[in-house]
């Protein structure tokens, strides 16, 4: 990993505080793509942000479907060559649950929970299982070995393996034969200061933001109303909150 | 002895002709400095900008791997998606000759590809087509023969005007809606594709 001396990145974030402030008077209000500024092209992403999802599955009129739509489309996964069934790619699941007392149905999207303490990055033998600064957990494919150590450790199924050699990926996101992938909450809209794609397609349902900003929509969402985490009793601390589970 | 310096004559050989690059340097002098460059660093400037995106998300235009696919890998040749298996394809050309295994495209993509917002710019310039068009009849450049001429006679017709317009004024400005006219037309007729690219060879020579 490349480590910049404290020197440079304190000046860095100066840099970018002033360049950010002066951004947001020039820019008109309707241009401003999401409530937290796109960091510079060219400045490293820091702890000081932690990026999260609140899903609400109530408002999921089809239990996610728009957005696992709209994540195919921007990664171009779902239409892969395999051998099986097992192979397919799930960077999101349509999970229903049932509760047996009562019947009662509902289906929600799950994919990468970008946990604080996350287990895909605790048992990978090379470091390609990664949690960057900001809290995204993704997978350096240029590392990765394709042992599936990640894959077995993740209690939320999240990642899945590609089997077969692909072509014509998405520019912005790279996929190859011998990896493992997952939800990498589309990093690359990320740091240009976009919303990921499942937001932007199912946007009263699911709230994109900072965790750590008290002040940003979602910590208000959370702190009003709350959210829940799947396998709460792992103390995961995860990126991705439910209402409505 | 004699077999060596056979050998050595052997090694004589011309490197490979390389595809030429879409976009042009301000002078030629920038443009040899980036060659030598890139010639001996490449890979380690692709290695170093890959942590810095990975790690930090530095997502600069400089050593991105996109950045120079969109500018050195056309988006389509002879009509077909260039690839990288193909001889033509401009980093495999070197690395077949040097005999140096390329993994980049086993995940990255080989050839440009129009992201959405691209895809939404190139459908304004499909206005921009209509409104050349408009243009054209209103100049009565031989606007009693557009009702009589298919889609693909009136592209063409389009183009010749472009070229015109390009000839007059700083190839800079007008560069840029013929670039967006070009890329917008990819989906209809591939008989046209060829014909094309030659003008814009021109063009950009000019």
């Amino acid at each position: 990993m490349n480590n910049f001396d404290s020197y440079r990145r304190n000046f860095l974030s100066i840099v970018g505080i002033t360049a950010g402030a002066a951004a947001s008077v020039t820019l008109a209000p309707n241009l401003l793509l999401r409530e937290a500024q796109a960091k510079p092209d060219d400045e490293a992403v820091t702890d000081a942000k932690r990026w999260g999802l609140l899903i609400n599955v109530d408002k999921l009129e089809d239990g996610g479907d728009a957005c696992i739509a709209a994540c195919k489309k921007e990664h171009g996964w779902g239409d892969d060559p395999k051998s099986n069934q097992a192979q397919d790619a799930q960077w999101v699941r349509k999970v229903k649950v049932t509760e047996k007392l009562t019947g009662h149905s509902f289906s929600l999207p799950v994919m990468c929970q970008h946990c604080e303490t996350a287990p895909c990055v605790d048992v990978c033998p090379t470091g390609a299982s990664m949690k960057r600064a900001d809290g995204i957990v993704q997978v350096n494919k240029h590392i990765c070995i394709g042992c599936r150590y990640c894959m077995m450790a993740c209690p939320y199924k999240a990642r899945s393996f590609v089997h077969e050699t692909l072509v014509d990926q998405r520019p912005n996101s790279p996929r190859g034969k011998g990896t493992v992938e997952s939800c990498n909450l589309c990093v690359h809209r990320i740091d240009k200061g976009e919303n990921p794609a499942c937001v932007d397609s199912s946007p009263d349902a699911i709230v994109f933001g900072d965790l750590n900003d008290p002040d940003s929509t979602i910590s208000k969402e959370l702190e009003q109303n709350g959210g829940s985490q799947i396998r709460a009793d792992l103390g995961l601390n995860t990126g991705v909150r439910y209402q409505g589970i | 002895m004699f077999i060596s310096l056979l050998g050595l004559s052997a090694c004589d050989s011309e490197p490979p002709e390389l595809m030429k690059a879409s976009n042009k340097f301000e002078s030629d002098e920038i443009r040899d400095k980036h060659v030598a460059y890139m010639r001996t660093n490449h890979m380690d400037a692709l290695k170093h900008k890959r942590d810095e995106t990975m790690y930090d998300g530095i997502r600069t235009e400089e050593h991105s791997l996109n950045a120079c696919i969109n500018c050195h890998v056309p988006e389509s040749h002879n009509g077909e998606v260039l690839r990288h298996t193909d001889q033509e394809h401009f980093c495999t050309t070197c690395h077949t000759y040097v005999a140096a295994k390329l993994d980049c495209f086993e995940c990255h993509v080989d050839h440009p590809t129009k992201l959405d917002y691209e895809l939404k710019s190139a459908k304004t310039s499909i206005s921009q087509k209509k409104s050349i068009l408009k243009n054209m009849a209103d100049s009565n450049i031989e606007s009693m023969q557009l009702k009589s001429l298919d889609k693909k006679e009136l592209m063409e017709l389009a183009f010749k005007h472009v070229n015109n317009q390009q000839s007059t004024k700083p190839p800079k400005s007008g560069g840029v809606s013929f670039k967006a006219l070009q890329n917008s037309d990819l989906e209809s007729n591939s008989s046209n594709k060829p014909n094309q690219t030659q003008k814009t060879e021109e063009l950009t020579s000019e």
